[in-house]
């Protein structure tokens, strides 16, 4: 032992620690959070008596060249959770928890379907945003909870960089000896895809909310009312498009989405200390602490 | 023992450890294949493309059915004896036309019973090369897909809508240029998917089947579910091994830095059984 010290002390035992220390620590860091996750999604599970899945698309950059990787809803994302539902008994209750861009229609779909035909109640919590994709997925649930400043988005298909509605409205305003054979192609294929979601909508909605209404509904998201990105908030789509939507999302879940932090590259741009505040002067921690 | 022996055992610890992850995953894909050969007793074949991301510089890598691959599925095909059942798992979202047919027609002239499994989704080539099997098994919420022809980024059925809908005067050269190989393309194709179909039990649609699968009724990325290839008369079933499910799993995505869909592995049955089953 004491020869150990002594290594250890020496300038180059130091040196070597260091380095050990330099290659353990992160691993052992990312160890730490991912037990702090499974424990979080564990609690969450025993307390709703459900399956908790996690579906989580956080904007990361690669390190070497600092080339943006884009995460959005992929094939390999579906297979997750696929595999998830298949693995949960019929008649357990599933809670997903979106935090997402959007993805890729066929992707997001094939969630939305297995969510829709899940026997047992299925429950979809948007704690921030689930755009484009993620709303598709959100439309399939029994119940969508938002947090009150959380937003969804339209459904519209988008080809490339455009959006299908608005190459359609090309259409409608040219006249068709005078459009590019390329706007023709694209709007060949918008028009299928439109109508592809719609019906996919219309199909997730069913049951939900009466006919007549789901095809209200899905008009509002699928047919290009707005832009993209338009954010609907938990308000806007209770009156405006009559979605059933509760907003009282269990503290666990905020807790948990809070484990899943974005990559650290650089300064923070938003920063703050961490844990609840009260008003002044009230006594601190009756329900939001929560453990 | 000296510290910088510790550092130099860390080293090297850190260096073998992918290598030898990755040698567990491989013999534990070989047993389960040879497990589910041995079942079954056929000759298993998987198809599975992921889209992989080099680990150093990030870029992805899309990966698609190409040459390559029907040259090695042909391969495992002669290996196999004529009456030998096989049974093909395909995970892809498609690929060159060229290689799916090749592999499509090699599948169809096997004596033995061919299967092909679809856990999760099949795509464009990948349809093309299911038509070809006795029988395919879907699981639940897996997919297939339409097999139109694509020219470059564009499908070759809209191309030809530009035909239909303008006069011929205003439209650009290219575009007739387009227009030609994509008459040719689907004509093809839709003449391949008849014959693939030859003899198998479609309940004589399978003019109406090449024809909606090859023709642009849909666009390229549209799911063709369980329920729908049942009633477009494809000869599916839903029944999938468990075993091939479980060796999906063994072929995970590569390199990924951070999972984005997560939870507790295990199965979950009703509540009274309390989730302590963790894997």
């Amino acid at each position: 032992m004491k020869r150990f010290f002594k290594a250890i002390f020496s300038w180059k035992g130091l040196v070597a620690l260091l380095f050990v220390l330099f290659f353990v620590v992160p691993t052992i860091e990312s160890w730490i959070l991912v037990s702090l996750r499974e424990n979080a999604i564990r609690a969450l599970e025993q307390r709703r008596g459900s399956r908790v899945i996690v579906l989580i698309h956080r904007q990361e950059s690669v390190n070497v060249l600092g080339i943006p990787v884009v995460r959005y809803i992929n094939i390999d994302d579906s297979e997750d959770v696929l595999r998830a539902i298949r693995l949960t008994d019929k008649n357990r209750p599933l809670d997903l928890i979106l935090h997402t861009p959007g993805g890729l229609v066929l992707a997001a779909s094939q969630i939305a379907k297995a969510i829709k035909r899940h026997p047992a109640k299925t429950t979809v919590f948007v704690p921030h945003y689930a755009m484009s994709g993620g709303t598709l997925i959100a439309l399939a649930a029994n119940e969508i909870v938002m947090d009150s400043n959380a937003v969804l988005g339209p459904i519209d298909p988008q080809l490339g960089d455009f959006p299908a509605a608005s190459v359609l409205k090309v259409l409608e305003r040219k006249p068709i000896d005078k459009i590019d054979d390329m706007t023709l192609v694209l709007a060949d294929q918008s028009q299928k895809a439109i109508a592809q979601v719609t019906a996919l909508a219309q199909e997730l909605l069913s049951g939900k909310v009466p006919p007549e209404k789901a095809r209200e509904i899905v008009q509002r998201l699928a047919s290009g009312t707005w832009t993209h990105d338009f954010p609907v908030t938990a308000e806007t789509a209770q009156n405006l498009i009559g979605l059933p939507i509760g907003t009282q999302i269990p503290e666990e879940v905020f807790q948990l989405i809070g484990l899943y932090p974005q990559p650290q590259e650089g300064q923070p741009w938003v920063f703050y200390l961490p844990g609840p505040r009260y008003k002044k002067g009230e006594p601190a921690g009756k329900e939001a602490t929560g453990d | 023992m000296a510290v910088t022996d510790l550092f130099w055992f860390f080293f090297m610890l850190s260096a073998l450890q992918p290598v030898i992850t990755r040698r567990i995953l491989e013999y534990s894909r070989l047993r389960l294949i040879a497990k589910i050969e041995h079942e079954r007793g056929s000759r298993v074949i998987l198809l599975v493309h992921r889209q992989e991301t080099m680990s150093f510089l990030g870029f992805p890598v899309y990966r698609y059915i190409d040459v390559d691959d029907s040259e090695e599925v042909m391969r495992a095909i002669h290996m196999t004896d004529r009456e030998t059942p096989i049974d093909l798992i395909l995970h892809t979202p498609g690929g060159l036309v060229l290689a799916s047919l090749q592999i499509a027609q090699a599948i169809k002239k096997h004596k033995g019973k061919v299967t092909a499994f679809v856990p999760h989704y099949a795509m464009s080539g990948g349809t093309l090369i299911s038509l070809a099997a006795t029988e395919i098994v879907m699981s639940e919420h897996a997919v297939l897909g339409p097999v139109d022809p694509q020219l470059g980024k564009f499908p070759a059925a809209s191309v030809l809508k530009v035909i239909a809908k303008k006069p011929v005067t205003e439209i650009e050269d290219e575009t007739l240029i387009m227009a030609d190989q994509a008459e040719k393309a689907i004509f093809q194709v839709r003449e391949s998917v008849k014959e693939l179909l030859q003899g198998n039990p479609t309940n004589g649609k399978v003019d109406e089947l090449a024809r909606l699968l090859s023709e642009g009724t849909w666009t390229h990325d549209f799911p063709i579910t369980y329920e729908r290839a049942k009633v477009l008369g494809l000869p599916v079933n839903s029944n999938i091994p468990d075993d091939i499910l479980k060796l999906m799993a063994l072929y995970p995505q590569p390199t990924r830095t951070q999972p984005t869909v997560e939870y507790l592995p295990g199965p979950r049955t009703r509540r009274e059984a309390a989730p302590s089953g963790n894997g």
